[in-house]
């Protein structure tokens, strides 16, 4: 049971950020490397307005989303609009340029130690089985919350289905009549919004440092991908999918593999603690081998 | 008197999705001859081309060439067996000047393993200096001989043409498979073009070609097979094979939904 | 002063030859690698491990690195049929980081060798004999030595067939593959000999530095080694070595501003890679193809005489005399 709080915890997290990258990724063409450096982003303007400004933390936080998003229109204007018929190699150097860039202007700012949120201690709730601390049930629930919002928008609003237009083909959407300038801003800005929410929440859960960004880049896209490159749902499927391996993956003994080897063990075999990020990584090469067109979507070539 | 088919085509089906590209398609290439392929736009013809070179796999059918099934073989090893083919868009290497194209080209290069960039400096001069001067000779034909070192980007249309029917005579292939070869070209280039297929075909070169320009069918094709939504709708002497009344109506009621 | 000097050049030599086997793998073949940095990682410790550990002398020590790279590139390149090139550019990073958690994971039984603590008093070679100072400058002509067979050997498979066919990858398999080119084993190649160079420079950094550990094999320095192809020039080996030069110049400029300028070391050091980040995009937005072009070979004077000596030339060339 704590497997399955453990995991939907950090699946909301990848989710908020996968969403916003499949999105950039499939309209515009190339894999966003600077887009999950805005994560950081967002937790640090948070954690300014908390600590610097006194301001209480949902505040900061509310403040922060925007900013970031702004942010993100800021960067698609400065570095990538110019770049709309380059090959998709340069952008995604550009990208990698761009998030260093970002990462350590706020390494600068505010140094390179790991940083908390002023919300103290948290007691555990025991719920089912298991324990989750209220920051982490209201990190579940804004995340959902979130998701089920931007679901509306893309159902119902022009602006949505214009956004899933491009997403899918991005040339017969602008033949249609779509006004992929304006689209692409607002997929910017949602992306980027939601990647620093989903930042402040990985900060309130875990800490708050310079390589947020960079530790959580192949998990979300690997969840991006496994969902199937401009499709939302899929990645949030596909952040449940690594939020779940990465926790499910720690849990698993496999000392009957090994017996079946036949090699010696005492009945306790796990993956050791330090691989835990290489699960993810491993996951990735694994599903892009076997089935890279993603499990929901489609991924137009 | 029959002749060995040098190319033959059995009962080739293949679908892209929900889409049937060719629908049981069965022909065959002599030696000796220039063979044509023709049909309304869509029906199959740039298809049966990636089929039998080897850049599609036919779902069902095969394909026998000079005695041997190169079905499911991948492209580089069809053409190592001496079937090649060049492609309707440009997509020469644009970065590489005409020169590098065209030396490209032939196959069995000993330079083209790192070992023997060593062991067999000798050979390799000898094969560069071979195929420079076959190279300048082919470049001469098409008349790009002047353009050398431009960059294959900075040719145009017509000329990009000219530079894939000049790399795939480096070749020196059994057969080859030329997709539009003068389509974009300059009309007053067309007539040279014709000109050196026709003299390459004396030599021996065989080829059987892609192609709308009815003229240019007329002209160089002994024989022609016309292509319609998939399907083998006629073949034999073009004169003849052009006037059949099935032909006919395939390109009017293509003419007919394309105007709708 | 000179000291530093020498050092620095040192450095520029070893990531000049890291340079060389970027420009290789992309420059030349078009292969998108973002995890590049796992074979000087492998080159640095199979070297360490084998000199250190094992007790095998220099030689096979970086034969053995460098055959590790190689190994770890031919492997990487078999998929690449399979998967579009940003996808494989994303799996790179993600194999090259699984090997280096594993260099970060593991210990050599017993010691405090490896594992997160890196390899500490990696021998070096000739330095008892030489002694410190000495050993700085034979250091730096071992590394000048080989970063000119490095650029010798790979300028000298650029004009041969081989360097031919890797270019026509660059821009789409199909050309190369209708002319009966073996695609896929000419990658493996490239990557393989580009790794086998990329592990010659973690070799040589492992027994000049005397320290590894993983922090110095993060993506990060990845990014480095795509600044200085990018900046210098993809296509171009003269480039690939320039843009070394001026990478590293840059990130090893804060040592003279700190006291000139009043911001602390760690400030500066990420202003430094701020300052290498904008100057890349801006290489992108405005000088694409780096500061040294391409230079592709002219062949304008090698016409034979043109009135041809009769028809006895080969068959598909009808002569016009």
């Amino acid at each position: 049971m704590q497997i399955i709080f453990d995991s939907l915890v950090r699946s909301s997290e990848i989710a908020l950020l996968a969403v916003g990258l499949t999105m950039v990724y499939s309209v515009l063409r190339f894999p966003n490397f600077s887009h999950v450096e805005f994560a950081p982003l967002g937790a640090y303007l948070a954690l300014f307005g908390a600590v610097s400004v006194g301001a209480p933390l949902w505040l900061s936080a509310v403040v922060a989303v925007p900013l970031a998003g702004i942010a993100g229109i800021a960067t698609d204007r400065i570095v990538f609009a110019k770049l709309r018929d380059r090959s998709p190699i340069m952008l995604m150097i550009a990208a990698f340029a761009a998030g260093l860039v970002i990462r350590q202007i706020l390494r600068a700012l505010w140094g390179p130690s790991p940083k908390s949120y002023p919300i103290g201690l948290q007691d555990p709730l025991a719920f089912l089985g298991g324990t989750v601390t209220p920051i982490q049930v209201a990190i579940i629930l804004a995340a959902l919350a979130c998701l089920a919002i931007f679901h509306g928008l893309l159902t119902y609003t022009k602006l949505g289905i214009a956004m899933r237009a491009a997403a899918d083909n991005a040339n017969l959407a602008q033949a249609s009549g779509i006004h992929t300038e304006r689209v692409i801003r607002w997929v910017w800005f949602i992306g980027s919004g939601f990647a620093g929410l989903g930042g402040i929440f990985l900060g309130m859960d875990t800490q708050i440092h310079p390589m947020m960004g960079f530790g959580i880049i192949i998990p979300v896209f690997c969840a991006a991908i496994l969902g199937g490159i401009g499709s939302p749902y899929g990645a949030i499927l596909g952040a449940l999918v690594v939020g779940f391996a990465e926790n499910v993956g720690m849990a698993i003994n496999f000392s009957w593999l090994y017996s079946a080897f036949g090699v010696a063990n005492d009945g306790f075999v796990f993956v050791p603690a330090s691989y835990k990020p290489a699960i993810p990584f491993a996951f990735l090469i694994l599903f892009l081998l076997l089935r890279p067109q993603g499990l929901v979507g489609r991924r137009s070539k | 008197m029959s002749e060995q088919a040098l190319l033959r085509v059995d009962d080739i089906r293949k679908r892209f999705g929900g889409l049937t590209a060719l629908d049981g398609v069965s022909m065959q290439v002599e030696a000796g001859r220039v063979f044509g392929l023709i049909g309304p736009n869509g029906s199959g013809k740039t298809t049966l081309f990636n089929v039998i070179t080897g850049f599609a796999r036919p779902d069902h059918g095969q394909v026998v060439f000079d005695g041997e099934r190169i079905d499911g073989l991948s492209p580089d090893k069809v053409a190592r067996k001496g079937l090649c083919r060049t492609f309707q868009a440009s997509l020469n290497p644009q970065r590489m000047t005409v020169m590098e194209n065209m030396l490209l080209a032939p196959q069995n290069q000993v330079g083209e393993t790192i070992l023997n960039t060593i062991l067999r400096i000798g050979r390799i001069r000898e094969q560069e200096a071979e195929h420079l001067e076959r190279a300048w000779e082919i470049m001469k034909l098409v008349k790009l001989d002047h353009q050398a070192d431009t960059p294959a980007g900075s040719l145009s249309g017509g000329q990009k043409k000219l530079l894939m029917l000049g790399q795939a005579l480096m070749l020196r292939p059994k057969l080859v498979l030329l997709d539009e070869p003068v389509a974009g070209v300059n009309p007053r280039l067309i007539d040279d073009i014709v000109e050196v297929i026709r003299k390459l075909q004396g030599q021996g070169q065989n080829f059987l070609i892609i192609e709308h320009n009815m003229q240019v069918v007329r002209q160089l094709c002994d024989t022609i097979h016309v292509l319609d939504a998939g399907k083998v709708l006629a073949s034999g002497p073009t004169a003849e094979t052009l006037q059949r009344e099935e032909v006919l109506n395939a390109y009017l009621a293509r003419q007919a939904r394309e105007d709708a | 002063m000179i000291d530093y000097l020498v050092y620095l050049l040192t450095i520029v030599g070893i990531w000049g030859i890291l340079s060389l086997s970027l420009n290789l793998q992309y420059g030349l073949t078009g292969l998108v690698n973002l995890g590049h940095i796992a074979f000087f990682m492998l080159g640095a410790y199979i070297s360490t491990i084998l000199v250190m550990v094992v007790g095998t002398g220099y030689v096979v020590g970086f034969v053995g690195g460098m055959a590790a790279a190689a190994l770890f590139g031919a492997l990487i390149a078999l998929p690449t049929a399979h998967l579009q090139q940003d996808y494989w550019a994303i799996s790179t990073l993600a194999a090259a980081e699984i090997a280096r958690l594993i260099f970060k994971n593991e210990t050599i039984g017993g010691t405090y060798q490896g594992g997160p603590y890196g390899f500490s008093g990696i021998p070096q070679p000739l330095k008892d004999v030489l002694g410190p100072e000495m050993y700085g400058w034979f250091y730096l002509g071992l590394t000048l030595v080989l970063a000119a067979a490095a650029y010798l050997v790979l300028q000298w498979l650029l004009n041969m067939p081989f360097g031919r066919a890797l270019k026509a990858m660059r821009e789409g398999d199909d050309v190369p593959l209708a002319l009966g080119k073996n695609v896929r084993s000419l990658r493996i190649r490239a990557m393989a000999l580009g790794g086998g160079v990329a592990g010659l420079a973690g070799a040589l950094y492992a027994h000049f530095n005397a320290f590894i550990d993983p922090t110095y094999f993060l993506p990060l320095e990845t990014f480095l080694v795509w600044a200085m192809v990018i900046l210098g020039g993809a296509g171009n080996y003269l480039g690939a070595l320039l843009g070394a030069l001026i990478v590293q110049l840059i990130y090893n400029s804060t040592r003279f501003l700190t006291g000139v300028v009043p911001l602390d070391a760690d400030t500066l050091g990420s202003l430094r890679m701020i300052a290498i980040g904008v100057l890349i995009i801006l290489v992108i937005h405005y000088l694409p193809r780096g500061l040294v072009p391409e230079r592709p070979r002219r062949y304008a004077g090698t016409a034979r005489n043109k009135q041809a000596e009769g028809g006895q030339h080969v068959r598909t060339s009808p002569s016009q005399g």
